[in-house]
């Protein structure tokens, strides 16, 4: 099945790491390779977030259980199946 | 007069009482109700102010209530007379059972509530926050409903990046809470590997018969248990399900579900543009500030001779200060243009692309830039980062 690695960060954690990177540096106080290693820091996480933006359109799954193995195979809207042989 | 046995006697009287009156339908409070007897069956009193009969209630007529029966309940009660002889007793067996007032769908729902929201179900306090850009939505409704399509049209249309996977369960008739329970059961269980970041629980709209599986205790416990957030999307606007007070929110439809759970693409790209102007912005003020600070520091050296550790430092500023200059004016230009383009702008924006135009950053083992002489020592190691690799050296 297609997992989601994990260390795929997500969108949500990497835009909260760069407001943190940003509070520090707006704070205007940090010494300069202080200020510029945050700006590095924030530029990281920033392309990190472009990159998820920048993936191919996801398809949608149908999740099926069977003895506690999960397995995912694309699931289409128009589809007339019967519920049970989705099973 | 000839003398008949009690036997006869009572099958006489069973014969015409069960005869007299067949189906009868009576209105009365229930009373000395102890709830169901080990075997399943009930038997307890019909009663009002004036009179009382035995009620029976048998296990399956019991098992199709979808409300609680209490001491006091106003009801009627279809049924028929029973006599039975070996006790000289006679009482009323009841097929159905509706409480008067509200129907019985009613009742039952009301009784769930108070129960549930006693045990504090439904407090504020305890709904899970919602993420805001999940990437990862599972759905748990029928696979050929109209909710599905719906839901997975919205997500779509607001977000192609939006991952769905759908948990197929029955919502309605028989077994249908207790499949919908389980399916929020099994996400939880396997999310480690799923990693899913909120789940749609719902379906179309139908009737309170149709929806009512959203109502039982199953899915209640289920929603309330679960460690993913739970969007409930039951019916209509008007619709509102147990299962929608538990959830930690309620969306007035599955396609309400999906506007709400799925973030707009334009608004996520939205807020990296701003970050990436905020980080620009924040380095300039930080360079403009330490500008000041050197000036100050200048004039008051002047009297005092060499400047050269000044004029090193404002050197180093010089640089920064015109690379963030070019890098606003990139971000500026660039604020316009499409996602597809921005990872590889980043680089540009970055003050280490001032090395593209010569210059270089010295560091010694731990990192820290070297501004002055006097940080480095004889035979200490250096790094020196240039455009292209870096530079090993030892200091002599």
């Amino acid at each position: 099945m297609s997992k989601k690695p994990k260390d795929e960060a997500r969108f949500e954690d990497l835009v909260a790491q760069v407001e943190q990177a940003l509070q520090q540096l707006e704070g205007g106080e940090l010494p300069l390779e202080e200020a510029l290693k945050r700006y590095e820091d924030g530029v990281a996480s920033l392309r990190r977030a472009y990159e998820i933006l920048k993936k191919a359109e996801k398809k949608v799954q149908l999740l099926t259980e069977r003895d506690g193995e999960v397995s995912e195979k694309p699931f289409e809207v128009e589809g007339e199946e019967d519920p049970k042989k989705l099973f | 007069m000839d003398a008949i046995t009690v036997t006869d006697l009572s099958n006489k009287l069973k014969r015409s009482i069960e005869g007299a009156f067949g189906n009868v339908a009576v209105t009365g409070e229930l009373g000395n109700y102890r709830g169901p007897h080990h075997s399943g069956h009930v038997y307890c009193n019909l009663k009002d102010s004036g009179a009382q009969i035995k009620l029976i209630i048998w296990r399956g007529t019991l098992q199709k209530l979808r409300f609680e029966l209490k001491d006091g309940l106003e009801v009627t009660i279809v049924g028929k007379l029973d006599v039975y002889t070996k006790r000289g007793e006679y009482s009323l067996v009841a097929t159905s059972i509706e409480p008067r007032g509200l129907g019985g769908l009613q009742l039952a729902f009301q009784q769930m509530y108070e129960r549930l929201q006693a045990e504090g179900l439904f407090e504020d306090e305890r709904k899970r926050e919602l993420p805001r850009y999940p990437q990862r939505i599972a759905v748990v409704t029928s696979p050929t409903g109209a909710a599905i399509a719906d839901i997975i049209t919205t997500a779509k249309r607001r977000n192609r990046l939006v991952e769905i996977l759908v948990w197929p369960a029955k919502v309605q008739g028989e077994g249908a809470a207790e499949e919908v329970a389980h399916a929020i059961e099994r996400l939880n269980a396997l999310n480690d590997q799923l990693n899913i970041d909120v789940m749609i629980v719902g379906r179309g709209g139908g009737s309170l018969e149709d929806l009512w599986a959203f109502n039982e205790e199953p899915v209640a416990r289920a929603i309330y248990e679960s460690k993913i957030p739970v969007v409930s999307a039951v019916g209509h606007e008007v619709d509102t399900t147990i299962a929608d007070l538990v959830a930690d929110l309620r969306a007035p439809t599955p396609t309400a579900a999906a506007e709400i759970v799925v973030p707009e693409l334009a608004g996520m790209i939205e807020v990296v543009h701003e970050q990436k102007l905020r980080l620009g912005r924040g380095l300039r003020h930080t360079v403009e500030l330490w500008t000041e600070r050197l000036e100050t520091l200048k004039s008051r050296m002047a009297a005092m001779g060499p400047l050269n550790q000044v004029r090193r430092e404002q050197q180093r500023l010089d640089y920064l200060w015109e690379n963030t200059q070019r890098a606003m004016q990139h971000q500026l230009a660039n604020a316009r243009e499409l996602v597809a383009a921005q990872g590889q702008r980043l680089n540009a924006l970055s003050p280490l692309a001032v090395l593209q135009r010569g210059y270089s950053i010295t560091r010694n083992a731990s990192g820290e830039v070297i501004k002055e002489a006097e940080q480095v020592k004889p035979g200490q190691e250096l790094v020196t980062k240039l455009a292209k690799g870096e530079l090993r050296s030892k200091a002599v």
